[in-house]
């Protein structure tokens, strides 16, 4: 994909780097500027170049802008996540992209499972509920913790580079002084994170 | 949604095993909120009961210091006393059931299922227990105790054995190898299988009640056998309470006296001013720093630490044993373990004995400590022992720390000994030790009599402080996880207030006094204790014979 891409536009200087990066973060540089190369696109086509063509390479450009989005949930919290779940299931539609719903739990028993098998299930449920109320494709990727209270926000740091997401999506409530000694895991995520973080405030 | 995903509440765990099915939801008794900016997430009630009744007791040591300090100063006594036949019957019972249990075939069973991968490696795993379980027991008493049994001329040698020095001092040559053996045997007698049987089993009961069976990581979860649904309730409540006491007490009496003795040592090597001022300095520092390691969590703050303490007593170990003549210190660890095992029978005797001295005031005594200590050390080392299978568990909770801990004795004990043989007049042990009784410097006195005393004496300040703060912060832990009703995700300003509360009850019975007298009611719950981890013995039976194996 990356290669029919970088093929496409070689005449451009600034995207022969692109070539070389992953096919995600090629496929946003191209959307990004993909209304002013749209002769070069267009260049290798049989036939002269009409309107709807270029359109429908922007439209699939774009809509492939994000590929993966990446969710984290707390399964005892969910009623609390509404916005957050909303608004990834409203990328995830617009950018025909998969949802994946990341969570992070101990081995231990607790709440949201008595084991990482349960775990996983109850996560997979969730995630199927979703796809089916907003319509999207949904994966999970449950996570097993030592000491989740203090490793939480390592785990989603590095769960957006083992899942290669290329959007967060989470959410977090509005800063208050203590974030400034205390940061919310979605402030250190948006702080650390490669892929583009989208913080959903909850208010 | 979570009920129809399983609408038995508990699934099956990692492979085959066997589950008690119960209606009780992990965390349903917990009232969860925010107070300010801090979320909690807390057991009702065993947090509220806890904490207030630690406040109670604390009270009552300042308001009325004679009468606890008298009541308690009789009770501790009292018991390892008159129950001193229980102590020893049942560490002995403790010691063959879980030699019982490696060749049985409940050995294969795996904890968390049959097809669970251990959680840490053998090496952070065995720091972590290490750490929380004796670390800073061996810094004491490493010296201490093989010192005062080898010469002790107060009548409580153990196994009533012969004296090497006359009643005024001088060396009885004859009575030197039989003297030395005894001490070593006796003291690794107190440190080897017994102790570390008597962790096991509370360790065993609630890993495999937690992760094989499912219930929550809390005491009262290996009780499910004996009072089945009623360990939700209050029969649990107090379980979990009692424990939670008994390892917060146990952890703040000891930090408060342990700053005591640095500060000794400190006032020793460096005349450093021996005063509450420095001693308060000193508990706020291994708070602050055992602060740091909770915040940073089990993998980045405990485990790091543990492996960093086992690191550099290592050292010390490797030093002393080199320093002191390797040769002899490691035929001293060989006839050591010989000595141990000859012994071992008369000494874990518990009827008609004469050496009433050695078996009431210092074995009973350790057995109720180290009993007292159990939920405490039994709790965490569950909660690092997912995926090892019976045998090798205790064969590593077991035998290993069995075979260190004589190791130690042998190099330290077997060094100051050695010093106060060559050295009879001049011995900085001896002095310390027998001439004068000043236990917090034995160790320092004996490294004196070593070469690079200033960097050693050192070191072994620093691993003292160490020791006490990985013992701070994994203690924090579980009574974090008790109080939240074995929840092990609960929000990180519960553990910073255990912690930071466990500090404070340190500092307040420093400055007003009862520090003595509430570590004897701490050991005097080795009793109630000691008939729990019996019922927990029949408990891991009862839970075993119905795993896959």
């Amino acid at each position: 994909m990356a290669g029919q891409r970088s093929g496409a536009v070689a005449p451009c200087e600034p995207h022969a780097a692109a070539a070389a990066r992953p096919a995600h973060e090629s496929g946003r540089l191209l959307a990004i500027g993909g209304r002013v190369r749209t002769g070069t696109a267009t260049r290798n086509t049989d036939g002269p170049p009409s309107r709807e063509r270029t359109d429908n390479h922007i439209w699939r450009e774009t809509t492939h802008m994000y590929r993966k989005i990446m969710t984290p949930v707390d399964l005892r919290h969910t009623d609390q996540l509404g916005k957050a779940l909303k608004t990834a299931a409203d990328l995830a539609r617009h950018y025909d992209a998969t949802v994946c719903y990341v969570s992070v739990a101990a081995a231990a028993p607790g709440p949201v499972g008595h084991n990482p098998q349960e775990f996983a299930e109850k996560l997979s449920v969730f995630a199927k509920q979703q796809a089916d109320e907003h319509g999207i494709k949904t994966e999970i990727h449950p996570v097993t913790s030592h000491d989740p209270t203090t490793d939480l926000d390592d785990a989603l740091l590095k769960c957006v580079g083992d899942i290669g997401a290329d959007l967060v999506v989470m959410a977090s409530h509005v800063p208050t002084l203590t974030d400034y000694i205390w940061p919310s895991n979605g402030g250190r995520v948006a702080g650390h994170a490669k892929a583009s973080v989208f913080v959903v405030r909850d208010a | 949604m979570t009920d129809q995903a399983t609408p038995t509440g508990i699934p099956e765990p990692e492979g085959a095993s066997d589950l008690i099915d119960t209606d009780f939801e992990i965390g349903q008794d917990n009232i969860e909120g925010k107070l300010g900016p801090f979320g909690f997430d807390i057991h009702n009630p065993v947090f509220l009961i806890s904490g207030l009744s630690v406040i109670a007791f604390v009270a009552y040591a300042l308001i009325a210091p004679g009468q606890a300090s008298d009541f308690f100063g009789w009770l501790r006594p009292a018991l390892t006393s008159t129950f001193d036949w229980f102590f020893l019957s049942s560490a002995n019972i403790f010691v063959i059931f879980c030699l019982a249990l490696i060749v049985s075939p409940w050995g294969s069973v795996r904890l968390g299922g049959k097809e669970a991968t251990p959680d840490y490696s053998y090496l952070g795993w065995f720091a972590m227990l290490f750490a929380a379980g004796m670390g800073i027991g061996l810094m004491f008493f490493g010296v201490l105790e093989p010192a005062y049994y080898f010469a002790t001329p107060w009548g409580d040698a153990p196994l009533g054995t012969v004296r090497p020095f006359t009643e005024d001092g001088d060396l009885i040559s004859a009575n030197v190898e039989q003297a030395r053996e005894i001490a070593l045997a006796a003291t690794s007698y107190h440190w080897a299988l017994h102790p570390w049987a008597i962790y096991a089993v509370v360790a065993l009961a609630l890993a495999l009640f937690t992760y094989n069976k499912g219930l929550p990581l809390s005491i009262r979860s290996s009780f499910y056998p004996i009072f089945g649904e009623r360990v939700w309730g209050w029969t649990g409540h107090v379980i979990d309470t009692l424990a939670v006491f008994a390892t917060l007490f146990g952890l703040a009496t000891s930090l408060g006296l342990g700053a005591k003795q640095a500060n000794a040592g400190m006032n020793y090597v460096y005349g450093i001013p021996f005063s509450t001022t420095v001693q308060v300095i000193l508990i706020l520092a291994i708070t602050a720093v055992a602060l740091v390691s909770v915040l940073r969590g089990l993998d980045g703050g405990v485990k790091v630490l543990s492996e960093i303490n086992m690191g550099v007593a290592a050292l010390l170990l490797l030093f002393v044993l080199f320093a002191a003549g390797a040769a002899t210190i490691l035929s001293e660890f060989g006839s050591g373990l010989v000595a141990y095992a000859q012994q071992l029978i008369p000494l874990s005797n518990p009827f008609g004995r004469e050496d009433t001295g050695y078996m009431q005031g210092w074995t009973a005594f350790y057995w109720a400590w180290w009993i007292s200590w159990s939920p405490f050390v039994g709790m965490f080392i569950a909660r690092v022992s997912r995926g090892r299978t019976v045998r090798e568990f205790i064969t590593c909770v077991l035998i290993i720390p069995s075979l260190v801990c004589i190791l130690w004795m042998a190099v330290f004990g077997g060094a100051a000994i050695s010093d106060m043989i060559a050295n009879p007049e001049t011995s900085a042990v001896k002095a310390n030790v027998i001439d004068n009784y000043s236990p917090e410097l034995s160790l320092f006195a004996m490294l004196e009599s070593l070469p690079l005393a200033a960097i050693t004496s050192t070191i072994g300040i620093v691993l003292v402080i160490v020791f006490f703060v990985t013992s701070s912060d994994s203690g924090s832990l579980v009574i974090d996880t008790i109080t939240a009703g074995g929840k092990v995700d609960a929000p990180v300003s519960q553990r910073v207030f255990w912690c930071t509360f466990e500090g404070l009850v340190a500092i307040v019975l420093l400055i007003g006094g009862g520090l003595t007298a509430l570590q004897a009611m701490v050991i005097s719950t080795g009793l109630p204790f000691t008939l729990v981890l019996l019922l927990m013995c029949w408990a891991i039976v009862r839970g075993l014979q119905a795993e896959e194996r």
